[in-house]
């Protein structure tokens, strides 16, 4: 017996309407004001193209601040999954106490974006902070590292703090995923003669494979999406070159008052997030993943 | 018999009707004004003006919210194009020009004009409040820049007096710093724009140079050579008596190299006498004018807020009420300067609570002395301010390109339509 489709199409009315109203109405005021000067008071736009759009990619900063968020993605993704695969394998045995280990790995990701960047903001300074204090002791550097001072150093220094804190998170989705393997399988391989390697490569990672692609996603759209960790660090610095897309974004629409022009840089980022995920979306397919 | 019953009856059920239709028409006839700042100070300054005027039987009362210091601008312009404006806005008195040319505020000229005291209110801030000759906002509250220094450092280092001049602020600078031991004359935000123009505008000032020119047209930090000795003087300070990582420093690198001992002088504001206490009770500290050039004047970043009536307000005369009781000894003394924040009525400079201490007569005395540039478009030059400053304190432009580039980055802001 089929259900009238009418009946369907009721039960997905709600989200459908939920969506409309909170992103397709919004994307679509977002786009029309994209291609118009802003005016606040009044709240209209006066229609003026594609200015917005040539003159964004004429900014300089914005330019950079796409590098800056690629490079910063590049860097951060793949850490982060070898990462979090490294504690999860590493956490995953029960044994007695290992909870405890589970517990310090994650308690990062509870620490508001804020506190650890400021926390980390004064354990790279060049005169109080202890990492150059570290590295001085134990005789590896004579002068301090200036963290802040180069661009691709500074984005290190963020990535670095990223790793430390959402590493723990990815580990409990990855642990979620190591759990579903059937056991099975490596009692079944342990007879064959397969050792951790074997097992590692040819069990454990192919089975993982899902889990790691959900991450991969996320973190790639939550990576061009960087704002409060390089806004609390960097700062831009140096001399705005380390600005993300949002930070610049933020800076241009609600600091320069410039709202067409935020919203075209919007959709700019929008278009690349999408693109994007798309394209993870097809690798993994055709990866049968 | 049954009179004697009802009409007592009658007389009470009609008070008790009196009585609960009362709360209702007074509650009808209270204005709520809606009062919104950065400032949390201005909370206790609501309080009591709500105590005044229950007390006089007034019926306005006023509602505040404190905006963030970061989202002030955002907050204010989001509610702006969505008609949900404040009565009463308080806000950065830099970013007044700006929404004044929009015609976010009401303008005040005639309520200024009638007040007894106008003449007595800090004028380096109420300038900005003028646009196009019409008053829009008035001074609220006010922070300015000095020289603070650590006591303890200084006279280690066997210096007697803080410095006066630029000469002697470098000359100390150096005597203080030991590199081996990680201790520095003084110490910059590089990278924190806001603190860029807070502190190192009053070097050029003091020289005789400017930012922009009245008319806001055109970039002056070209033009004569205050802004490039002042450059230079703090170059030559990062070089040789400042963190090597201060071309880069935000403020919490900054505020934190000064509490720790690290840096013996800031460029600081009138705050800084009430945080540094309460993040390092046992630090020394004192403060002293911005040094001037040898034959040039003390000057100061004039910060902090004005106040103003909202084009949007339905409430204007009950807004102007609060703004009045705003600039009452009230709110500016028992309130503002009670806890370290500086009259903008010059009649309340002298109060019990300076007094006391007079390191914030340093502070009074910058409000005179002060300025603050006026341009509808100061944020836009916040990033080629930061740019040049950065690139000059590391060494990677010399003062004179940095100056250069700075003012073409600058003309071609202003000449933006």
């Amino acid at each position: 017996m089929r259900e009238s489709p009418k009946i369907a199409y009721l039960f997905i009315l709600p989200s459908a309407l939920l969506v409309s109203l909170f992103f397709l109405y919004p994307l679509s005021q977002l786009i029309y004001m994209s291609f118009c000067k802003w005016n606040i008071i009044g709240n209209y736009g006066i229609f003026i193209g594609l200015r917005n759009y040539l003159e964004i990619f004429q900014d300089e900063i914005f330019i950079n601040s796409i590098v800056t968020t690629t490079v910063y993605t590049a860097m951060v993704v793949p850490l982060l999954v070898v990462g979090a695969l490294i504690l999860a394998m590493l956490t995953f045995k029960d044994l007695p106490g290992m909870s405890i280990f589970r517990a310090i790995y994650f308690s990062p990701w509870v620490i508001p974006w804020l506190s650890a960047g400021l926390t980390w903001l004064w354990m790279y300074n060049d005169v109080y902070g202890l990492i150059n204090y570290i590295l001085r002791t134990l005789g590896l550097i004579k002068e301090p590292i200036l963290w802040f001072s180069n661009r691709w150093l500074a984005i290190t220094a963020v990535v670095i703090m990223v790793l430390w804190k959402a590493a723990g998170y990815n580990m409990v989705i990855l642990m979620g995923g190591l759990s579903a393997i059937p056991k099975e399988l490596y009692e079944a391989a342990e007879v064959d003669g397969a050792g951790r390697f074997y097992k590692f490569f040819y069990i454990t990672l192919p089975l993982l494979k899902p889990t790691i692609a959900l991450i991969v996603i996320l973190a790639v759209a939550g990576s061009y999406l960087a704002f409060d960790h390089f806004y609390i660090m960097t700062h831009g610095a140096p001399a705005h070159t380390t600005e993300t897309i949002v930070t610049w974004i933020y800076k241009t629409s609600f600091k320069h008052f410039m709202l067409g022009r935020g919203a075209a840089m919007s959709i700019v980022l929008l278009l690349i997030v999408g693109i994007l995920s798309y394209v993870q979306v097809r690798i993994f397919k055709v990866l049968k993943i | 018999m049954k009179d004697k019953v009802i009409i007592p009856a009658l007389v009470t059920l009609l008070i008790l009707l009196y009585v609960s239709i009362t709360p209702l028409t007074y509650g009808q006839q209270i204005v709520v004004i809606t009062v919104w700042d950065r400032n949390p100070l201005m909370g206790e300054i609501v309080k009591r003006f709500n105590a005044k005027m229950a007390k006089e039987g007034k019926n306005i009362r006023a509602k505040f919210t404190l905006i963030p210091y970061a989202e002030q601008a955002e907050r204010f312009m989001t509610a702006l194009a969505a008609g949900t404006a404040p009565d009463v806005e308080g806000i950065d008195l830099v970013l007044v020009p700006y929404f004044a040319s929009i015609g976010a505020f009401e303008d005040i000229t005639d309520k200024y004009q009638s007040l007894p005291y106008k003449d007595k209110l800090a004028k380096a801030m109420l300038r900005l409040g003028i646009w196009n000759g019409k008053v829009y906002a008035l001074p609220f509250a006010n922070d300015n820049s000095a020289l603070i220094y650590n006591v303890d450092l200084f006279k280690k280092a066997g210096i007697t007096k803080p410095p006066e001049t630029w000469e002697e602020l470098l000359e100390d600078a150096i005597k203080l710093t030991n590199k081996t031991e990680g201790r520095y004359g003084i110490v910059f935000a590089g990278a924190d724009p806001g603190m860029t123009m807070f502190t190192w505008l009053p070097f050029v000032w003091g020289a005789g140079g400017k930012l922009i020119s009245e008319d806001g047209k055109r970039c002056m930090l070209c033009e004569g050579t205050a802004a490039l000795r002042a450059l230079k003087l703090w170059v030559e300070l990062a070089k040789r008596a400042a963190p090597p990582g201060c071309a880069t420093y935000k403020y919490p690198d900054y505020y934190n190299a000064f509490i720790t001992g690290k840096a013996a002088m800031i460029i600081g504001g009138n705050w800084h006498l009430i945080t540094i206490p309460h993040d390092a009770p046992t630090l020394n500290f004192s403060v002293v004018p911005i040094p001037r050039p040898a034959n040039g004047t003390h000057s100061s970043f004039v910060g902090g807020d004005l106040i103003g009536i909202t084009k949007q307000s339905k409430h204007k005369e009950e807004a102007w009420e609060f703004i009045k009781f705003v600039h009452s000894k009230e709110a500016q003394v028992e309130v503002l300067a009670k806890h370290g924040v500086i009259p903008v009525r010059e009649d309340f400079w002298s109060n019990i609570y300076f007094k006391k201490d007079p390191r914030w007569l340093v502070f009074t005395y910058g409000l005179k002395v002060g300025r603050c540039p006026k341009t509808p478009k100061y944020n836009l030059l916040y990033t080629p301010m930061s740019t040049m400053m950065q690139n000059a304190l590391s060494g990677k432009w010399t003062p004179e390109q940095a100056l250069k580039w700075v003012c073409e980055q600058i003309n071609r802001i202003l000449a933006e339509p």
